[in-house]
């Protein structure tokens, strides 16, 4: 049989993790895939290295729009950590509120896109409604919707106030009830099923020799999470459980996260009833002692590793980030080889790449009559929802959500 | 108002040389206090048991890394500078007897006239991390891919090629350059300190259609 190559993917400069894909088909099979990735490369590490140690955390929460607060936590306490500095605990709980609403946001944010990928938008209309409230919590303590700009050298920037307190209170009742049905849907539904299980699937064995990190690891029965095996923040104090599944597809994944909410939700709750009293940020020199540190937190995606280098000045000799999704690419190409091309929307979804980055121009060249096809990622979405109507009977305009 | 008035020419007057003197020998005692203060608390820290009881397996095994791990809190070592050819058989051991078997990943650092890599390995087990650094020449910067042992880590020795010039053999062929873009030019590596983007000819790397080698392939595949 003759094979195909899609080249799925190119640039697309507003995002921050355009990717590329090469996928070799043989029918409707994918046999081989390739990442390729740099295409936004923009020298960060590098900027950092020329820029005052606050300066840096400017740049440092920009790396990514979705888990900004990790990215920030992980070079704060590294800074700390060489500064001989102890933070308040309060401060240390605040970030800990923080990084748990973060993580429900992006969930939501992912089940949200997951649920479109695969046609199913009343669901995504359903997610992406309630994640709006955990953003607007966000946006009042805060101050801002994404780059939070929460933390600082040497702790946080505001402090929560007793009606903040409440509204995370309500949050929780709130997320309780929805996060039932959703645990319900994900567990429970036999079209969700249908369509995601034995889809992108990553064996154990696989997960590890990858290097895969965060839900995708979990989703594949490898029990590691960085709040538990190496805490920071409060995560002492405020007890994570691994959610760990053993289905190791995409719908493993979508029970991981869904259950990780469940957890973040009990978290936060605890937080709002034990955040300890005191002040909130504590005094950082400018000049930072010379020496090393490497240091990791759990992002919503995985293990966010950070190596920082100082020289003794004001400024950062070298740092080294190293975002979950760069761990987790490894893995995809392995996940696309031997599925169907219809499923790939959502095995490059599943992963939880940012998802804007995936939106871009796709060109099939039937290399058999030389004839070319450019579809773009909505034809290509189309294209799966169709092809599982016909093939599999799979149609979510019918379901209905209680 | 006028009370303000009143003092600010008054805040503007100058120090007398002996005042300048005194407030410097201020300043430096408290930071000899402050230093004297942290040595004090670093010395009275305990180490850790599980990173003492894991650096003492190592050190058995490997006696040149006698007081050359540092474990300076809970979860962390970090090892002076090693030679390349030691690396290997301390990686392999650790990973295969110690449970280091995942590589968070792998930073580059350019410091003068020597190049330091460093292996952030990482027990998920017990969550300590081992950072391994080691050392080579910036005129002989080549090292061996450890991609046979851990297929994660091909970005992060991408990184090291692109963005230091250092070699790395026996790496998986035919990979695109990663991160710099293709037909950036091989001499120019942005992490080097004496690296200056306004010696470069960017006219080289200017935007266009990255050709579809795969594609080339798969045709003679079919």
């Amino acid at each position: 049989m003759g094979r195909v190559v899609v080249p799925i993917g190119t640039q697309h400069p507003a995002l921050k993790e355009p990717a590329s894909f090469i996928l070799t088909l043989e029918g409707e099979k994918v046999v081989s895939a390739k990442a390729k990735l740099g295409y936004n490369h923009r020298g960060i590490e590098k900027a950092c290295e020329n820029r005052s140690y606050i300066q840096s955390l400017y740049i440092v929460e920009r790396v990514c729009g979705i888990c900004s607060h990790a990215h920030s936590t992980v070079y704060c306490e590294a800074v700390e950590e060489l500064a001989g500095i102890e933070i308040p605990k309060r401060a240390k709980y605040l970030r800990t509120v923080v990084c748990e609403l973060e993580r429900l946001h992006s969930h939501l944010l992912w089940l949200g896109v997951a649920a479109h990928e695969i046609g199913f938008d009343t669901f995504f209309m359903y997610v992406w409604r309630d994640r709006e409230k955990v953003m607007d919590i966000l946006e009042n303590f805060c101050g801002n919707r994404v780059n939070y700009g929460i933390n600082t050298l040497g702790g946080v920037r505001r402090d929560l106030t007793p009606e903040i307190i409440e509204d995370i209170k309500n949050l929780c009742k709130l997320m309780d009830e929805r996060l039932k049905i959703y645990t319900d849907l994900a567990m429970g539904d036999a079209t969700l099923a249908a369509r995601l299980a034995k889809v992108g699937r990553l064996s154990k064995e696989t997960a590890i020799q990858y290097g895969a990190v965060g839900p995708v690891a979990r989703a594949s029965g490898v029990a590691i999470d960085v709040r538990v095996n190496d805490p920071f923040a409060a995560y002492d104090e405020v007890k994570a459980n691994i959610v760990v599944d053993d289905n190791c597809d995409v719908f493993g994944r979508v029970l991981v996260r869904v259950l990780e909410m469940v957890d973040s939700v009990r978290m936060l709750r605890f937080m709002m009833d034990n955040i300890p009293d005191g002040t909130i940020s504590v005094k950082v020199p400018r000049k930072i002692p010379a020496g090393e540190v490497a240091h990791r937190v759990e992002a919503p995606r995985g293990e966010d590793a950070y190596f920082l280098a100082s020289n003794g000045t004001e400024k950062p000799e070298r740092i080294r980030m190293r975002a979950p999704t760069e761990a987790n690419w490894h893995a995809i190409a392995h996940m696309l080889e031997g599925d169907y091309l219809a499923d790939s929307p959502i095995i490059i979804a599943a992963i939880d790449p940012c998802y804007s980055c995936t939106d871009r121009a796709i060109q099939i060249n039937d290399l058999n009559t030389g004839k070319q096809d450019i579809l773009n990622w909505q034809q290509l979405k189309q294209y799966s929802i169709n092809w599982h109507r016909e093939n599999n009977g799979i149609d979510f305009a019918k379901l209905k959500i209680k | 108002m006028e009370d303000n008035k009143a003092k600010a020419p008054a805040a503007k007057k100058p120090l007398t040389d002996a005042e300048k003197q005194a407030r410097i020998a201020a300043a430096l005692a408290a930071k000899a206090e402050r230093e004297a203060a942290a040595k004090a608390a670093e010395a009275s820290k305990p180490v850790p048991e599980i990173e003492l009881a894991i650096a003492n397996k190592i050190i058995a095994k490997f006696p040149f890394l006698k007081e050359r791990i540092r474990i300076p809190r809970e979860h962390r070592l970090y090892t002076d500078a090693i030679e390349r050819e030691q690396f290997r058989p301390l990686y392999e051991y650790v990973a295969d007897e110690l449970g280091f078997d995942f590589v968070s990943t792998i930073s580059g650092v350019d410091v003068g006239d020597d190049f330091q890599v460093i292996y952030h390995l990482s027990n998920n087990k017990n969550g300590s991390m081992f950072n391994v650094k080691v050392r080579m020449p910036k005129d002989d910067a080549v090292i061996e891919s450890i991609v046979d042992k851990f297929e994660g880590v091909t970005f992060y020795e991408r990184e090291l090629v692109d963005l230091f010039g250092i070699q790395v053999n026996n790496m998986p062929p035919g990979l695109p350059h990663y991160p710099l873009p293709d037909g950036w030019p091989a001499d120019q590596h942005p992490l080097r300190k004496d690296w200056d983007p306004s010696k470069m000819d960017w006219s080289v790397v200017k935007a266009e259609a990255v050709q579809q080698d795969d594609a080339k392939g798969g045709a003679n595949n079919g």
